[in-house]
């Protein structure tokens, strides 16, 4: 039970035959005596079975929910779903447009709707939907993590950028969405000022979640240092003289402004020092070692 | 006279050889196994990663498969990632002479047929990368997954233009079905593939997945 509740809680996906076989069994074993909790316990299985495509599972979890909760908008998306993973789609739309029609305002019809467009791969008219949606719905994270995600699936990072900007507004307090915006903006390059946001958005991440807890934060944090150090580096020939920048670059003042070398190869150092002392699988010291060195800074 | 002559035939044919294109290859078992494993253990989301093997006479044998992401994949997590392989292949724990000689993946989606816009820009890295020719693109066909008679992967080249992939009759697979496949995820092997996004998450986690197979 603790296993589903840990899953329920953390909305994961993970493990979806484990969830069924387990949730089968609670519910055999103890049933009606779960309480209210056996409803949120038969959607958990249903969705799960929905991933292990045993549709026989889910189809009498669905029946279940339907006959407890006979008007319920929520049960109707249920609906949709076991119908979208029968293949009926257009059965499916026409279930979320009939909740859409009862409550405008149902924005999991809604999203579903746009998931829809997902799954048929249309991405364009996806982002479009999407960003309608979320001009009448501006506080929805997970939906500016999708449109995030459609856009990096189609190479735009610039609005990926955008979209997850949107998500640590927020949930400012989250290191994961402080490490996807870190990611996005090293990714998106092409200016040194991308890549010193990158390192910003890296040690908020780490202040936010330390050291050897946060590994990717810290190999993040020692690619972008590395990339600024060998940025400022060719900012100046070997006499210290400040080259060019080429055209629509920062000035080698900003870039020796914005780097800050010192502060870059501390943290670089400091993201190694944290590195070097994370626990490893056997035999994988040597590789990490040796990786780690390749992304250390050579002032 | 006629033994020298002898000699700079067998060393230019050696050197045509070397200099050749390689002429396809196969997919071995285990890196066939862990392609489909990793798919199965995120099904709601776009799985890849990068195939090492060796190469003898033109002849590419994969021998393994490393994965990499189950969430959108950036930069940062494919530059650290090929940085590992490549320490890796150049380790004693790879057969001598282990290079990268591709990428896989497996859209979350069943009928989009299309290679996703930043696959085919590591893609294309890889290949200037590893210096290879013989760079192969594996796809995980998931409208194959459910019939154990087919291998459900298609393994493709890029074309010589540049501006697509077209599945390759030089490349083959060892396994013809996907029967070891299904026996292993009925024992919920799946759960145990750990790839490059779970290491950055959690530095125990075993992206080598060493016993998986």
């Amino acid at each position: 039970m603790e296993f589903l509740a840990e899953k329920r809680k953390d909305n994961s996906r993970d493990m979806p035959s484990r969830v069924v076989e387990t949730g089968k069994e609670l519910l055999r074993r103890r049933g009606a005596r779960l309480g209210v909790e056996q409803w949120s316990v038969r959607e958990q299985v249903f969705l799960a079975a929905l991933d292990t495509n045993e549709l026989d599972v889910a189809g009498s979890m669905l029946k279940e929910i339907e006959a407890q909760f006979p008007d319920s908008q929520r049960a109707g998306r249920l609906r949709g779903l076991y119908l979208e993973a029968q293949g009926k789609t257009k059965e499916a739309a026409a279930v979320y447009d009939g909740l859409l029609k009862t409550n405008e305002i149902n924005m999991l019809a809604f999203k579903r709707k746009i998931c829809l467009l997902i799954a048929a791969g249309k991405d364009s008219e996806a982002v479009t939907q999407l960003t309608k949606y979320l001009d009448t719905f501006q506080a929805d994270s997970e939906a500016w993590k999708q449109l995030a995600l459609l856009h990096i699936q189609c190479g735009s990072f610039r609005n990926a950028v955008f979209c997850l900007e949107e998500v640590i507004i927020s949930d400012p307090h989250s290191y994961i969405s402080a490490l996807a915006l870190a990611d996005a903006k090293y990714t998106l390059g092409g200016d040194v000022v991308n890549i010193v946001d990158a390192r910003k958005y890296y040690s908020l991440s780490l202040h936010l979640k330390e050291g050897a807890a946060n590994p990717r934060a810290l190999w993040g944090m020692m690619l972008a240092t590395r990339a600024l150090d060998e940025w400022a580096a060719d900012a100046t020939d070997s006499t210290g003289k400040k080259k060019q920048q080429p055209k629509g670059k920062a000035g080698s003042d900003n870039v020796a402004q914005l780097v800050q070398r010192n502060l870059n190869t501390a943290l670089n150092m400091r993201a190694q020092e944290h590195i070097a002392n994370m626990e490893l699988p056997e035999g994988m010291k040597d590789l990490v070692t040796k990786v780690a060195q390749r992304f250390s800074c050579k002032a | 006279m006629g033994d020298k002559v002898d000699e700079v035939s067998d060393l230019a044919a050696a050197a045509k050889e070397a200099l050749a294109p390689a002429q396809g290859g196969i997919v071995g078992r285990q890196a066939h196994l862990k392609i489909l494993l990793h798919a199965a253990k995120h099904p709601w989301a776009e799985t890849s990663g990068m195939l090492i093997g060796t190469e003898t006479k033109g002849k590419i044998s994969v021998t393994d498969a490393i994965p990499f992401c189950h969430a959108p994949m950036m930069a940062p997590i494919v530059e650290i990632g090929t940085a590992f392989v490549e320490e890796y292949c150049k380790s004693e724990q790879t057969p001598e002479g282990s290079k990268i000689f591709g990428w896989f993946y497996a859209t979350s989606r069943g009928n989009v047929d299309t290679v996703p816009k930043p696959t085919l820009a590591v893609f294309k890295k890889l290949q200037t990368v590893s210096g290879t020719q013989g760079t192969c693109l594996v796809r995980v066909l998931n409208k194959n997954l459910s019939d154990e008679s087919t291998t459900a992967l298609d393994i493709m080249t890029l074309k010589s233009s540049g501006d697509g992939f077209s599945s390759s009759s030089q490349w083959k697979t060892e396994l013809d079905n996907t029967k070891e496949f299904t026996k292993l995820l009925k024992e919920g092997r799946q759960d145990i593939v750990f790839d490059m996004d779970d290491f950055m998450h959690d530095s125990t986690s075993d992206w080598r997945n060493l016993n998986l197979v």
